[in-house]
């Protein structure tokens, strides 16, 4: 019988893990673990939204609205008075659930529609190219807007109208790994080895080519983050009574010359989530891919 | 009279593996000319001393020792005036030739722009193009020089990367691993075009290769390299046919006619060098004094470094 | 090159057919819906609910019963003689709206465009030129602060600033070139990181290319080497993202007009949408669809033009 204790728990992570090449290069990135570190505390601080957040989000108060930074409110309040922190945190939460699940989603749907395209060929890849090829041709706000007018504002539909506005990007990506892939030795041989086509594609072809996707999406989610919050901004797709860093700051916008913090609080709120995603994203491309590294280049003038 | 003098190079490249000593303690010499032939395996530092000369490396090298290019000193001197030697005093071919020619430029016009700064006027660098490229046998040199890279063979992008080395008629040329990935067949052309060369007016050429019947179908002077340290050098004809370092013969056991008798072990990482002899673990005839690190001497006419010789 | 041509106007063709059946579609997915939005603009309050008497009327009156496909094709047909349909809530011709919009918002775009790609072009390359000093890593952390940075609060925080503290620039409006500093640099800031990082890298990949290092054995000046081989050759890659980022700045500037007032066709779009005269939303959206295809179809000649080793199959 196999004992399934911790102790072959972690002699595999050691034998798996440890000895990769991506896990020698984070080790050499300080840098890199602070941002996964943060991301892993952003990811809580949205999870715990409701129990981390001193104050109801919702609750006005208007002998204290604009208040600056304090002890009580870290963050100062808002133009109704309320607690800018609390929002803010309310906030991530939104945004995190509609940014993480819409990744999550159009990551299954591109990948599984791009390596098919990619690996079957033929006219399958060339009906399913010049769909891609459609939605791309929408840059994502456009499209988003022509389907505010056919779904009404909500979680679900805002996450349904990225994930139609997104899903043409992993799959085109996706498609070319494979197309790259699929004529390489290790694919040929396979092949001449009588292995079957949907046992390459899944064991083979979907694993090589899957960290590039990885990639994109770690930076699509701070896209997708800037994105809800400009949908927001402009009001379409989340009803006014979801806390929204968009819709903060769109509702500060008449406040700002005497109370900046309306709109500065929630924009860094974007930024810093945005930044660390994309720093994330590039980290995680560094570390599969060193050859993309330009600051280990020898040869500079 | 010698074109080119290496004395004591040095090249390091500081790494997270360590010091990284690519080339030490270097001598060697090119008569005017001559043809002069550095062999050595992968890793035993050879492109280096190539690059050293020309000015090339990369900037975290530290380099150390002195090269005199017709009695002058060039290897201290700063980049901006080592560039006006570039080109029409000492020039370079390069190791691949696929990927040393610009796949956006049209080939004539990689040409003219070494003319162009030797300061050649626009009608004559047109006709010189074309002289340049009929010299080196290509039959249709108007047809290449409007063509783009991706569009020649092997063969023609070497000759054309020639072309472009020879262009401004330098007095040195040096030409880094020439017959790279070729066949029996492109290297006899090669060699052919090496030795014609000197009707062109190129009369010292300092070779870099791994390819030892190359070197010897070629060299008037040969050098050896081991671990990025010069163990042999002198006439190529005795170094090839009574080799004295042991690393010499074994390189020349191991040519195909001689019966191919290959060598045991590898060569020493560059950047864990052992304190004594480089050679000794590999060494066919091991002598006892071998924590002592051999030195140069001069025996029978040319250079060794090896305690028994 | 003449059946490459021919091949990609097809394709362009085609997406633009399918793209416009797929606005159509989903524009026109809830007529019932949409004809009481309209009637609630047109002729009552917002806050009130339309009578179905009125709801009916609106109905039929801009055609919200017809079947779709007759709809469409209508509108297909309209497009193809070059009428682009009439606005109900402006209650103007199309053709007309956008002759007014669309130069306001290709100004912005192409302002904002050429800001992007020089400084984008010009910082990649200092960037590159002088890696890992210290102006090197101060725009390497800005690019990448400005590309984490939402557009509209890019513009906000503008405004804020300049307008309202220093009052050196107008708060909004169409006018002389004061007015157009702000929105260009609040919509182009985005593209102009993405660019500066892109050619950065590309510069640095195409340093260590050995045809650089022989251009400089060749004797070649070091500025000719940067001018003539490596900067042509990193530019290469930087082209895509100038097609895709065109795309980016159209749609863009539906938010930055709309904070500039800016009276281009994001404005318009965004009150066509909020009242759902979906004529003109969908005229509108495959205006931009078309320009955004016809930029990106330039790009690709271009790149044939500029690259001899793409092959016409």
């Amino acid at each position: 019988m196999i004992e399934l204790g911790i102790e072959t728990w972690i002699n595999f992570w050691k034998s798996n893990v440890c000895e990769t090449d991506w896990y020698y290069r984070l080790r050499q990135r300080p840098d890199l673990q602070i941002v996964f570190v943060l991301l892993v505390v952003v990811l809580s601080v949205s999870i715990f939204a409701p129990i981390i957040s001193p104050h109801d989000p919702a609750v006005q108060d208007l002998y204290g609205k604009n208040q600056w930074m304090s002890a009580d409110h870290w963050f100062g309040t808002d133009y109704l008075g309320r607690d800018l922190f609390s929002r803010v945190v309310c906030g991530l939460q939104t945004s995190m659930t509609i940014a993480v699940t819409t990744i999550a989603t159009t990551f299954v749907i591109g990948t599984m529609i791009g390596s098919y395209a990619g690996y079957k060929g033929g006219w399958v890849d060339n009906v399913i190219s010049r769909v891609i090829d459609v939605f791309l041709a929408f840059p994502s706000i456009i499209l988003a807007l022509a389907l505010v007018t056919f779904l009404d504002s909500g979680i679900l539909n805002m996450i349904l109208m990225l994930v139609i506005a997104q899903w043409a990007s992993f799959a085109r990506l996706m498609r070319g790994q494979v197309l790259v892939e699929k004529n390489a030795e290790y694919i040929l041989s396979a092949c001449a080895a009588g292995l079957p086509g949907w046992w390459i594609l899944i064991k083979h072809l979907i694993p090589n080519c899957i960290m590039s996707v990885v990639v994109l999406a770690t930076l699509e989610l701070g896209h997708v983050i800037l994105t809800i919050s400009t949908l927001s901004f402009l009001g379409l797709g989340l009803s006014p009574s979801i806390p929204e860093w968009g819709s903060m700051i769109n509702a500060g916008l008449d406040s700002m010359r005497t109370a900046p913090l309306n709109v500065v609080v929630p924009g860094l709120s974007i930024t810093t989530v945005a930044l660390l995603f994309n720093l994330a994203g590039e980290g995680i491309r560094d570390i599969i891919d060193p050859g993309t590294d330009a600051e280990g280049s020898l040869w500079t003038f | 009279m010698d074109i080119l003098e290496v004395s004591e190079l040095n090249v390091a490249f500081p790494t997270r593996y360590g010091l990284v000593r690519a080339s030490q303690n270097v001598n060697f010499s090119v008569k005017e000319g001559e043809i002069c032939v550095l062999v050595g395996e992968t890793g035993s530092g050879k492109t280096v001393i190539g690059q050293a000369i020309l000015h090339l490396l990369p900037q975290n090298a530290k380099i150390s020792g002195s090269i005199l290019y017709a009695g002058e000193e060039i290897l201290s001197i700063s980049d901006q005036k080592f560039s006006r030697l570039r080109g029409h005093e000492i020039s370079l071919v390069p190791q691949n030739p696929t990927d040393s020619l610009d796949p956006l430029m049209r080939c004539g016009q990689q040409i003219a722009e070494v003319l162009d700064i030797c300061g050649t006027s626009r009608e004559d660098q047109l006709s010189r193009t074309t002289s340049i490229l009929s010299d080196l046998s290509f039959s249709d040199p108007e047809l290449v020089a409007a063509s783009y890279p991706h569009m020649l063979s092997g063969g023609m992008r070497q000759r054309l990367t020639t072309g472009i080395a020879l262009a401004a008629s330098p007095r040195l040329l040096i030409a880094d691993e020439p017959t790279k990935g070729f066949d029996y067949t492109a290297r006899k052309r090669t060699v052919d075009m090496f030795l014609d060369l000197e009707r062109m007016g190129i009369d010292s050429i300092l070779m870099i290769t791994h390819d030892l019947v190359f070197a010897e179908m070629i060299a008037d002077t040969a050098g050896v390299l081991y671990s990025g340290e010069l163990v042999e050098f002198g006439p190529a004809a005795d170094v090839f046919s009574s080799p004295l370092h042991p690393y010499t013969k074994g390189l020349v056991a191991a040519l195909p006619k001689n019966g191919m008798t290959p060598m045991p072990g590898m060569s020493p990482g560059l950047a864990r060098l052992p304190n004594g002899c480089y050679f000794h673990n590999r060494c066919a005839t091991p002598c006892e004094e071998n924590s002592v690190h051999p030195v140069m001497r001069k025996v029978c006419g040319r250079f060794v470094r090896c305690n028994r010789c | 090159m003449h059946h490459y041509l021919i091949k990609r106007i097809i394709y362009l063709i085609f997406t633009l057919v399918i793209a416009s059946m797929f606005v159509f579609v989903v524009v026109n997915a809830t007529p019932g819906e949409s004809a009481e939005v309209l009637a609630r603009h047109l002729y009552i309050g917002l806050e009130e609910i339309a009578p179905p008497e009125l709801i009916a009327e609106v109905s039929e009156r801009y055609d919200l019963n017809k079947p779709i496909l007759q709809l469409y094709l209508e509108w297909i047909g309209g497009i193809l003689r070059g009428d682009l349909g009439y606005s109900i809530l402006f209650n103007k011709p199309v053709n007309r709206l956008l002759m007014l919009h669309l130069p306001p918002t290709i100004f912005l775009t192409v302002v904002a465009m050429v800001f992007a790609t020089t400084t984008g072009l010009v910082l990649g390359i200092f960037s590159a030129l002088h890696q890992n000093r210290i102006l090197d890593h101060i725009i390497r952390v800005g690019t990448i602060f400005s590309v984490s940075m939402p557009g509209f609060w890019v513009a906000v925080m503008l405004i804020l600033v300049f307008s309202m503290w220093f009052g050196l620039t107008p708060i909004s409006g169409y006018g002389g070139p004061p007015y157009i500093i702000l929105p260009a640099i609040a919509l182009g800031l985005h593209t102009m990181a993405s660019i500066t990082r892109i050619m950065r890298t590309s510069m640095l990949e195409t340093m260590n290319k050995p045809f650089v290092m022989f251009a400089k054995a060749k004797g070649l000046p070091k500025r000719r080497v940067i001018v003539s081989h490596v900067c042509k050759n990193a530019l290469l890659p930087v082209l895509t993202i100038i097609g895709t980022s065109f795309g980016t700045l159209l749609a863009g500037s539906v938010v930055i007009e709309t904070i500039f007032s800016w009276p281009g066709i994001g404005a318009m779009l965004m009150k066509a949408i909020s009242a759902r005269d979906f004529v003109l939303i969908e005229s509108t959206i495959m205006m931009v669809v078309f320009m955004f295809l016809i930029v990106n179809f330039v790009i690709d000649l271009l790149y044939h033009v500029i690259d001899p080793r793409i092959i016409y199959d």
